[in-house]
């Protein structure tokens, strides 16, 4: 077994992409019940990024009730979908499988980025993914809470991913700008395999390292100083992920408690980002009964002053075996539809730049809400395809490393059969093991287990089977380790999470991304309730406590609910005390694809 | 005998009401090309970058089908019996191709809609720094050789970085007007001769200061009104600037002042909708566009050969 080994570009693209594939856990969705029974219509679905889900669900609803939904045969439906940009690229590449399981196959394709429809016509050699008419722009930006960016000297001065640098390799970190109370300078950015933010930032990183703004090249990646410069900008990661939306949902959590300056220092997020966090809707999608609330400080939009990438968020009608010729000509209609002055301006209502020039760019992208209509004013030429690929397997290689304990729940209840005829304990035991492959050979990584009553261990309520150690030397004896367990008893879930976030924080290693993924299927199950609450509150005080603060040392718990009975509402807030993030596999069947999209945090 | 008179002259009126009746239907209302053979056309195609100006007439034309092809793949797809809203000499280009390659012939009539010229499209402080270098009109001899050369090179500020232009893609019917204007203009008077290696050094850097994939609204002056980081000069028809547009940015005319014409171009055998013109006409002033034969509009279009050789010219550069 090799962990992250050096691959041939070819390989190491559908890697990337197959990561991709399987990330976004936790916002994605096929076609809900909210647009209704399309009736006789030709129904049109349409998987979309993230981003722009309630945008285009809106556009839809306007669409499917006006008279350009009506044609000659009866009606057009469309229906769109949240879908992870780099995960629809590798599963149309796949012909889609699984509609139940990854959403039904999509006639139209709206990834964030045009360059996510060149790989996959790449990877197929045949143009399926056609050129689109983008519908809307926003820029890459670096976000940064008004008082840091102040202290750099924004507005009135010019900062760049140079300065960026400067600042995270500066041992004083914040205080060398008069403002020790913030700590070290903390990024962060999302992992470039899954998300265009991700790429886009670290295709920027590279041109800033090279003083280019065009023609990057793969001699450019393996000149030493470049090398050393991306190395520089990783060190000051947080931790990475799939999705934006978990940075700035930390940072709005944070917020609240007014901690939000030590939780980091500057995000790479689209523009729009920014807008929604400072309208008081970090995500940019308001849930049933969610109120927005202006966080106490604010976000600003950095224009790196060596200049940015955008999301151009094409409408691709897909040339592929399941689209008809009908429901071509129906996308069309759509395509045509959002493309409009009226529509164009709801496009601009949801925070991105409209593509039609009669649209005048106008509020919410404005100095009001943290960003500037006037920016940027230089752009990042897209690398060619073969640099592209380079650029992810040399930021595979130049990544923080990461310091992870797995800590799997061994409880009775995971001997439950799953839908797919196997236990559920089968079920995660697989995805764990093939999740090792998604570590870097030189990351740090250990393995508990834990259940009530167990025999033979210093503590009967968690065994260390594989003490946290170097991958690349130990990763047979972590599959061999997961591999043997089995069912056994209760689930003492609020006593192992403060054991093993106390026994990483005793090991704490700054110069990597400390982390727990704790995964259960059931409530906290220690034989004794009388004594739950207390626990449960000593747990998040004990967590909060070393989450936060400039000297902070962040050991950050990614929660795993799964299977319908776990504690959903205690495994969130485990992961927010500590400015983690939490998935839910409550479908046995998503626990592969939901292991994917926890391991792209490191 | 004068009853059967009577009714021969009654016979011969009505045949003549009716012939008349039934020349007007066909051939003179259903008429804007001067075909008066012609049955009235189902599809009107239009070219892209004139699919908002098609639109608004539309709703007036439910018996025509409307759509939208780049021009590029028009002149080869577009079918006999099709009304083709495109730019002038584009429907020349078809007769001829044609020709050459001894398909049946296709001949087009054609009615002039609307005018604009090519023009240069930049921020004031942009335009301003390469007037003081290339002149008012610029001359597209300096234009291409400050190509890719700093802005700080010519007087402008060093944050500008690159000179950048940008023609909209050789697919449109504008950036292949664009493209003949910038090519006959670096030749003058002297006959276009691509194979010159001093035309290739000075076209290179014009044609690949920013590649087509970054005009993410189609053409360069629509792109650069909504995302200017990504080009610094456009090259288009003054007409394309929106109102927005105008209040931001300057344009400029170049040496070889180019005419763009559109027209409603239709096939012999085919009719185009009573009034259809006219309607192309009203949504195209509407849209910026001149009216024909109007002062502002000036120079002349590019003849059918000349479009032909810069197009071929420019991508082998690109």
């Amino acid at each position: 077994m090799s962990y992250r080994p050096q691959v041939a570009i070819a390989s190491l693209l559908i890697a990337a992409a197959f990561l991709a594939a399987c990330g976004g856990s936790s916002d994605e969705s096929g076609p809900g019940d909210e647009f209704g029974d399309p009736g006789d219509c030709t129904v049109v679905d349409m998987a979309v990024s993230s981003e722009k889900i309630a945008l285009l669900t809106q556009l839809a609803d306007d669409f499917n009730g006006s008279d350009e939904a009506q044609i000659d045969s009866g009606c057009v439906f469309v229906r769109p979908y949240s879908k992870a940009s780099g995960g629809a690229a590798q599963l149309i590449v796949d012909g889609w499988p699984d509609p139940e399981i990854n959403g039904v196959q999509p006639v139209i394709w709206s990834p964030a980025a045009s360059g996510w429809g060149n790989i996959v016509n790449e990877r197929l050699g045949r143009v399926a993914a056609p050129a689109g008419t983008p519908f809307m722009l926003t820029p890459l930006v670096i976000a940064m809470p008004q008082p840091m960016a102040e202290a750099l000297g924004w507005p009135d001065t010019p900062i760049g991913f140079a300065d960026i640098v400067e600042l995270a390799n500066n041992p004083e970190g914040w205080a060398s700008v008069g403002h020790p109370e913030w700590g070290p300078f903390r990024l962060g950015k999302t992992n470039p395999n899954f998300s265009t933010s991700g790429l886009n930032f670290t295709i920027a990183q590279y041109y800033a390292a090279t003083g280019k703004s065009s023609g990057l090249t793969v001699e450019d990646l393996q000149r030493p100083e470049v090398q050393q410069f991306a190395t520089d900008v990783e060190s000051a990661v947080v931790h990475y992920g799939d999705i934006t939306m978990t940075f700035l949902n930390n940072w709005f959590a944070t917020d609240v408690r007014g901690t939000s300056l030590t939780y980091a220092s500057a995000v790479a997020v689209e523009e729009k980002s920014v807008i929604d966090y400072n309208l008081g809707n970090p995500d940019g999608e308001l849930a049933i009964g969610e109120v927005p609330r202006e966080p106490r400080v604010p976000l600003v939009a950095i224009y790196p002053s060596e200049g940015t990438l955008y999301s151009d968020n094409p409408f691709i009608i897909l040339d592929a075996e399941w689209v008809s010729d009908d429901e071509r000509t129906a996308a069309k209609l759509f395509e045509e539809f959002v493309q409009r002055p009226e529509n164009q301006e709801k496009v601009l209502a949801f925070g991105f730049r409209p593509n039609n020039p009669t649209v005048p760019l106008a509020d919410p992208v404005s100095l009001a809400n943290g960003v500037d209509p006037n920016q940027p004013t230089a752009e990042l030429e897209v690398p060619s395809p073969e640099v592209l690929v380079q650029v992810l397997d040399a930021w595979a290689e130049q990544r923080k490393e990461a310091r992870v304990l797995l800590v799997l729940d061994v409880s009775g209840s995971m001997g439950e059969l799953a839908s797919s005829g196997g236990t559920k304990l089968d079920l995660a035991k697989d995805a764990a093991i093939t999740a090792l492959d998604d570590f870097k050979s030189t990351d740090d990584v250990g393995l508990w287990v834990f259940t009530t009553d167990l025999f033979g261990t210093p503590d009967p309520n968690y065994s260390e089977l594989v003490p946290v150690s170097e991958i690349g030397e130990q990763g047979g004896a972590l599959e061999d380790a997961i591999g043997g367990q089995f069912p056994q008893n209760g689930t003492p879930l609020f006593y192992v999470a403060s054991a093993a976030y106390a026994e990483m924080l005793a090991d704490y290693d700054p110069t990597k991304i400390n982390a727990i993924v704790f995964l259960t299927d059931g409530v906290n199950d220690d034989g004794d309730i009388r004594d739950d609450d207390q626990q449960f509150t000593d747990l998040i005080n004990q967590l909060q406590a070393g989450s936060e603060g400039a000297t902070s040392r962040p050991v950050r718990v990614f929660t795993i609910s799964y299977g319908d009975d776990a504690d959903t509402v205690t495994l969130k807030a485990i992961a927010q005390a500590t400015t983690a993030a939490h998935y839910d596999a409550s479908n046995p069947a998503t626990i592969n694809r939901v292991f994917t999209a926890v391991i792209s945090n490191f | 005998m004068i009853v059967v008179k009577r009714l021969a002259a009654l016979g011969v009126a009505v045949g003549l009401i009716v012939g008349a009746l039934f020349a007007r239907d066909r051939w003179i209302e259903g008429d804007d090309s001067g075909d008066n053979r012609a049955d009235a056309a189902s599809v009107l195609v239009c070219a892209s970058e004139l699919a908002a100006i098609c639109n608004q007439v539309a709703a007036d034309y439910p018996e025509v089908t409307v759509r939208a092809d780049n021009v590029g793949d028009s002149l080869t797809d577009l079918d006999d019996d099709e009304l083709w809203f495109t730019f002038t000499p584009f429907p020349e280009i078809i007769t001829q191709t044609r020709e050459r390659s001894r398909l049946p012939e296709r001949i087009y009539t054609t009615v002039p809609v609307a005018s604009s010229n090519v023009v240069l499209v930049a921020f004031p402080d942009r335009t301003a720094v390469l007037a003081g270098t290339c002149g008012d009109p610029v001359a597209w001899r300096c234009l291409g050789e400050q190509a890719g050369n700093d802005w700080s090179d010519i007087g402008g500020d060093p944050t500008w970085r690159d000179v950048r232009p940008a023609f909209a893609p050789l697919s449109s019917g504008i950036g292949r007007l664009g493209v003949a204007s910038a090519v006959s203009g670096y030749f003058g008077d002297a006959p276009i001769n691509p194979n010159d290696p001093s035309f290739t050094s000075w076209a290179r850097p014009l044609a690949r200061a920013v590649p087509t994939t970054a005009l993410s609204s189609g053409t360069a002056i629509a792109t650069i009104e909504v995302r200017p980081s990504s080009l610094d000069v456009a090259v288009g028809a003054a007409s394309e600037l929106s109102a927005n547009g105008s209040a931001r940015f300057a344009v400029t005319s170049v040496s070889m002042n180019t005419r763009v014409d559109l027209v409603l171009a239709t096939p012999s055998g085919v009719g185009a909708p009573s009034g259809l013109a006219a309607a192309l006409t009203t949504a195209s002033l509407a849209a910026g566009w001149l009216a024909p034969g109007a002062t502002g509009a000036t120079g002349d279009p590019p003849d059918a050969n000349t479009v032909l050789v810069t197009s071929q010219v420019w991508e082998d550069l690109t």
